[in-house]
């Protein structure tokens, strides 16, 4: 792994633009991608080139596709390397992570030509469309439904909580094709152009303030049949197969940090309640919130560590293990505390919405303890979390 | 970066805990820790011969890591062993011989012309020790045992523990400042938080299994949603418990090792708790396991240091 590494290395030192180095947040922080996509700075874009000319914008993807073909090991290398300068991946989104892994494993030969080489260089950015305002937990009881008209599925319903569906130019759908029997049984995986006729998305307000999520409506929506993955009524074994890493990844990003505003890049609990409420002979002077500081950063600490142990376990060739199962819980569960505690040090100062009485750190504090508060409940809540664990993981009944 | 460092069992550790967890089973179940304490036994020194033929009295000074998996497997069944104080004793090198050096945590003594004077209470493992190791104006000394006036402790985790007394005692010169005292106590804490992680896990398993088998309203009471999330709870403490000893295990600074008993502490009191309520009215009697379990882990979360001291120690190391 070494000649690798070290030639990865000298590759990176000399291209790896210097203003982006240090700047690495998370990896859903980046470059997303699509046709409506502008880079944010001449290096972000050129840093984009370089690496898409290594096939390093989908670093474990088959050549053939544009990918850079890196064994599990060598992507480990890659990711490391990465990190050893604060360097962004140099295109994120779940093109990359959703639904070509779901193409490279279920799609045929024609869709993986068709979509794959257009995620890895970028040009189309893609989101997902599984919850419905009556399918969240349950997701299996959704109701979008698509009916065969000839060669085409004539689609009419609606989804909810589609990250970034405003900004997303393809859609990955469970849509329901038979409503008699299991209801597992009657989904289908089926792929549309956002600008196809009849899909309009309206983004929702989170509490925050932010609107990282959207409503995506169907009305006669038409979709060629050569667009569903896998067979016709089988998209949930489709989409289930990467369901679990989805949420083993929403708890790793969150863990290492999480998504965050870029002011907060290089905030931290410590440093921030040592400046706002002092210390007397090395000691912070509030003796409880000392014990809550000294709890998260402890916390903290301990869900690095499993994160470690689980890739110790894959550097030496070993599938993860249980310890994986719970990132989601705590990882969320965690942040959440964290961005809540930074609120509760800052005291009247941390109350701000909006406006010059507060600083932009701590209004963007603020804002992301309001915005954490989702992570309980986003992609799989803590509860389904659990029930999962019970049944997967220590084999208790249903 | 070593293989050693990695958080994972090497293959020659992987070795280790199956032969421990066998010799556990085949010599040292709880049913052995039960018949010790109904014979008002706080030590079980045959078990303690035992585990020196097969060397695991020097598992300590291979390391910690070792340590740690030997300890996991005896912590399972409550195994009465001084292999705590043999750990701290491996922190300065010794142990080789088999014979225990317990050491005085709880107090300073006074020393002069050569002879060490003072109290110490609750000793670990101060009934099998063959000599005490104790600190002094900031030197490490050793007391022969015979020199020791021993108050055995009946505690309710009927463990090896002692008031121990010097009077004059004559005591010779260990190597050791302050600081090496300091981390013979680390050591000793990592095999302590390594031990309650066997014991927690233990206490855990045999909740699930029960949760699985016992029926009420016609059903597995495991099928309950509300047990089940109990379950889960459980099982998130002893994952991260794990990753703190295996840390604290392969580094043991300061704030690993603190980070590992702090969180071992309330581990273990929180599981075995939830231990005795997920088994019921079985879980309140002498007669089932489970109570051993609870009773062990409030003595080992008071000793070596409590969460507030653990954390005040964290967080000092820390610059707060």
């Amino acid at each position: 792994m070494e000649p690798f590494r070290a030639e990865l290395r000298a590759f990176l030192e000399e291209h790896a633009p210097h203003s982006l180095r240090g700047t690495a947040l998370s990896p859903f922080q980046g470059h997303w991608g699509g046709r409506k996509a502008e880079f944010e700075s001449d290096d972000q874009k050129r840093w984009f080139e370089v690496m898409l000319e290594r096939g390093l914008t989908a670093p474990t993807w088959p050549n053939k596709y544009g990918g850079g073909g890196l064994s599990m090991n060598e992507f480990r290398v890659f990711k490391e390397e990465l990190t050893r300068l604060g360097l962004p991946l140099p295109l994120v989104g779940f093109g990359l992570v959703m639904i070509g892994p779901i193409l490279l494993s279920a799609g045929s030969e024609a869709q993986k030509d068709e979509h794959l080489p257009k995620i890895v260089r970028g040009e189309i950015r893609w989101c997902q469309g599984y919850s419905e305002p009556n399918a969240g937990s349950d997701l299996a009881s959704l109701g979008t439904r698509a009916v065969v008209d000839g060669d085409e599925l004539v689609i009419n319903g609606q989804k909810i909580w589609t990250s970034h569906a405003n900004h997303a130019d393809w859609i990955f759908c469970l849509v329901r094709t038979r409503t008699e029997g299991k209801r597992q049984a009657g989904i289908t995986f089926v792929l549309m152009d956002m600008a196809t006729a009849g899909i309009s998305t309206r983004p929702i307000e989170l509490i925050s303030g932010a609107s990282p999520f959207c409503e995506v409506f169907f009305e006669d929506v038409r979709a060629p049949l050569s667009n569903v993955i896998g067979e016709m009524h089988d998209g949930w074994r489709v989409a289930k197969a990467l369901l679990a890493h989805e949420r083993g990844m929403v708890g790793e990003s969150v863990a290492a940090g999480g998504a965050r505003a870029p002011i907060l890049s290089t905030f931290n609990l410590r440093d921030y309640a040592i400046d706002k409420i002092g210390l007397t002979d090395g000691i912070l002077d509030d003796a409880l919130l000392r014990h809550k500081i000294i709890q998260s950063e402890m916390d903290q600490q301990l869900m690095r560590a499993t994160i470690r142990r689980a890739n110790d376990r894959m550097r030496v060739g070993h599938q993860p293990g249980p310890e994986s199962s719970i990132f989601k819980i705590v990882g969320t569960e965690l942040n959440m505390r964290r961005w809540q505690l930074a609120v509760q040090i800052g005291g009247l100062d941390s109350l701000g919405w909006e406006g010059d009485a507060y600083t932009d750190i701590e209004t963007a504090m603020t804002r992301q303890w309001l915005r954490s508060r989702g992570n309980s409940i986003e992609g799989g809540t803590s509860e389904v979390q659990r029930n999962i664990i019970a049944r997967h993981v220590l084999g208790l009944p249903k | 970066m070593s293989e050693n460092n990695l958080l994972i069992l090497t293959e020659d550790q992987q070795m280790l805990a199956e032969s421990a967890a066998e010799f556990v089973a085949a010599e040292a179940p709880v049913s052995r820790f039960r018949a010790r304490r109904d014979g008002g036994h706080s030590t079980d020194p045959d078990l303690w011969a035992q585990l020196v033929d097969l060397g695991w009295n020097g598992v300590a000074l291979i390391g910690l890591a070792e340590l740690a998996v030997v300890m996991e497997a005896l912590g399972r069944s409550l195994a009465q062993t001084p292999l705590v104080s043999v750990a701290a004793a491996a922190a300065i090198g010794e142990g080789e011989d088999g014979k225990v050096l317990a050491f005085g945590f709880n107090a300073s003594c006074s020393i002069s012309k050569g002879t060490i004077t003072g109290t110490i209470p609750a000793v670990q493992d101060a009934g099998m020790a063959d000599a005490f190791a104790v600190i002094a104006t900031g030197q490490m000394y050793r007391v022969d045992a015979t020199h020791a006036q021993i108050t055995p402790l009946a505690r309710i985790d009927c463990r090896d523990a002692a008031h121990v007394a010097f009077d004059s005692a004559p005591a010779t010169l260990i190597d050791g400042s302050a600081q090496t005292w300091s981390r013979c106590r680390d050591w000793a804490i990592v095999a302590q938080c390594a031990e309650m992680l066997g014991t927690m896990s233990a206490a855990f398993d045999m909740t699930l299994a029960y949760v699985k088998e016992r029926e009420q309203f016609g059903v597995k009471i495991g099928s309950f949603q509300v047990l089940k999330h109990r379950a889960v709870d459980m099982f998130i403490e002893i994952e991260l418990c794990r990753s703190a000893v295996m840390l604290a295990s392969r580094d043991p600074s300061p704030e690993h090792v603190s980070l590992a008993k702090a969180r071992c502490n309330d581990a273990i009191v929180t599981i075995c708790n939830e231990a005795i309520q997920l088994h019921g009215g079985i879980g309140m009697t002498d007669e089932h396991d489970i109570g051993f379990y609870l009773k062990r882990a409030m003595v080992s979360s008071q000793t070596l240091g409590t969460s507030a001291w653990h954390r005040d120690r964290y967080a000092r190391e820390r610059g707060y």
